[in-house]
């Protein structure tokens, strides 16, 4: 491989080392394009219902529905103090913040009500849109409805999002998970794209997240207790005390990726809206609680 | 000069003349090698760039291919940009370090993306019998 320098001491490659690097990456490339499009063995319902029983076994005497609460649902002492700090929920504000965003007028003058009506609408997402093809989620939702009254989109990482988010999730407290089943290929593909990524080990430390949230779900890691995955998504978004403010169902998958050493994804990837997919239709017939609490 | 030839014999001359012979030749030995020793460093040095360029280049293909696979390491991606790094700033041997064990630590991602394309499936939980299919 013979390479030249260019004058600024940047790096360029000679035609060799670029075809090669070239078939490097379309061999992964059509690797990971095999892998995504592999066949489920299970239908998403025999999924839903093979989770429940693990979790009914793992966790016997404790209700399915109690696990919205995650830790809180198994760990009393962790039950106790979250109970605490829920008499002054330190995510108040961000829901305050996030009314105040609903109904500032948009470019047009209309509002967020225009496209969410009284904005208790958390439980019709994510769901599959088939002429888009793809996931919708809430935040790309409320990015759809400012783009077609005429604002930019907000970011996916910033404040303004995740307060509106809290606003409707606050609104949308006790709706009941309904995600429906997927039927179509390109929905299937989406739900068992999320599965595998769910059940994929990545990263330095070769963690999935069924690592910890099923084989380990219970157990300790170093002084944490491991949540059970149904449940997962009911409760966003969510104050953290290790981020001191609200954030995103997206912005913990991120950080659950950086933990086990794994480059993490970009918020509303399609990877991590593939994954909320799979695990909201799993957690279908659990209640919504967000905003909440957690560590 | 007539005392001389006679308090030193002939062969003692020789000896001195070689022993001095000797000493000069180790001298221009010794000069010529500090000189191919220079040749040397600069044609290291030389090489050292190019091996540095090469191994980071090797180490940013890998790395994008793990992208592409969607299994990077965030260790390898820390390691290529300190590669990158020390070889904008001339340090070649740290590069080529850096570079290599990014490289290392691609391989080994791909690697996990390719036992992932089936492990995948065995972990997650099995349906209860008499559940519905």
């Amino acid at each position: 491989m013979s390479i030249n320098t260019k004058s600024n001491g940047s790096v360029s490659k000679a035609p060799g080392s670029v075809i090669a690097g070239f078939v490097t990456l379309f061999s992964y490339g059509l690797l990971y394009g095999l892998a995504s499009s592999a066949p489920a063995y299970a239908e998403p319902e025999a999924d839903r219902q093979a989770m429940r029983a693990h979790y009914e076994k793992r966790f016997s005497g404790i209700p399915i529905e109690a696990h919205k609460d995650g830790v809180y649902a198994f760990d009393e002492d962790a039950r106790e103090q979250w109970l605490e700090l829920e008499d002054f929920p330190p995510y108040e504000i961000a829901v305050d913040e996030g009314e105040e965003f609903f109904n500032i007028p948009l470019a047009d003058g209309a509002t967020y009500s225009d496209c969410f009506g009284d904005g208790a609408i958390k439980s019709q997402y994510p769901y599959f849109d088939e002429e888009r093809s793809e996931v919708i989620t809430l935040e790309l939702a409320i990015n759809d409805c400012r783009r077609q009254h005429g604002e930019e989109p907000l970011p996916y990482n910033g404040a303004e999002i995740v307060r509106l988010s809290a606003y409707i999730a606050f609104l949308s407290r006790g709706q009941i998970i309904a995600v429906a089943e997927p039927v179509s290929e390109p929905a299937l593909a989406a739900y068992n794209d999320g599965k595998r990524f769910y059940s994929s080990r990545r990263g330095q430390l070769n963690f999935a997240c069924s690592s910890c949230h099923v084989q380990l779900a219970g157990k300790r890691l170093r002084s944490e207790r491991l949540s059970a995955s149904l449940g997962h998504v009911s409760h966003w978004p969510t104050y953290r005390l290790k981020w001191q403010d609200v954030g995103s169902l997206h912005r913990r998958f991120a950080r659950c990726n950086k933990q086990v050493g794994a480059e993490p994804f970009a918020q509303q990837s399609p990877e991590y809206r593939n994954l909320e997919y799979f695990l909201t239709y799993i957690s279908n017939g659990l209640p919504l609680n967000g905003p909440a609490i957690r560590k | 000069m007539n005392v001389l030839n006679k308090k030193i014999p002939v062969a003692f001359a020789m000896a001195l003349t070689l022993t001095a012979g000797l000493m000069l030749s180790a001298c221009t030995d010794r000069n010529t090698e500090t000189g191919s020793e220079t040749s040397s460093k600069q044609e290291t040095d030389g090489n050292l760039d190019t091996l540095a360029m090469e191994a980071v280049n090797q180490a940013q293909v890998k790395y994008k291919a793990s992208e592409q696979a969607g299994y990077a390491w965030a260790k390898a991606g820390t390691m290529l940009a300190s590669a990158q790094e020390a070889l904008e700033s001339g340090d070649f041997e740290t590069a080529i370090h850096q570079a290599r064990q990014a490289t290392a630590l691609a391989d080994t991602s791909l690697a996990q993306a390719e036992a992932e394309q089936s492990a995948w499936l065995e972990r997650f939980p099995k349906a209860p019998t008499g559940a519905s299919p």
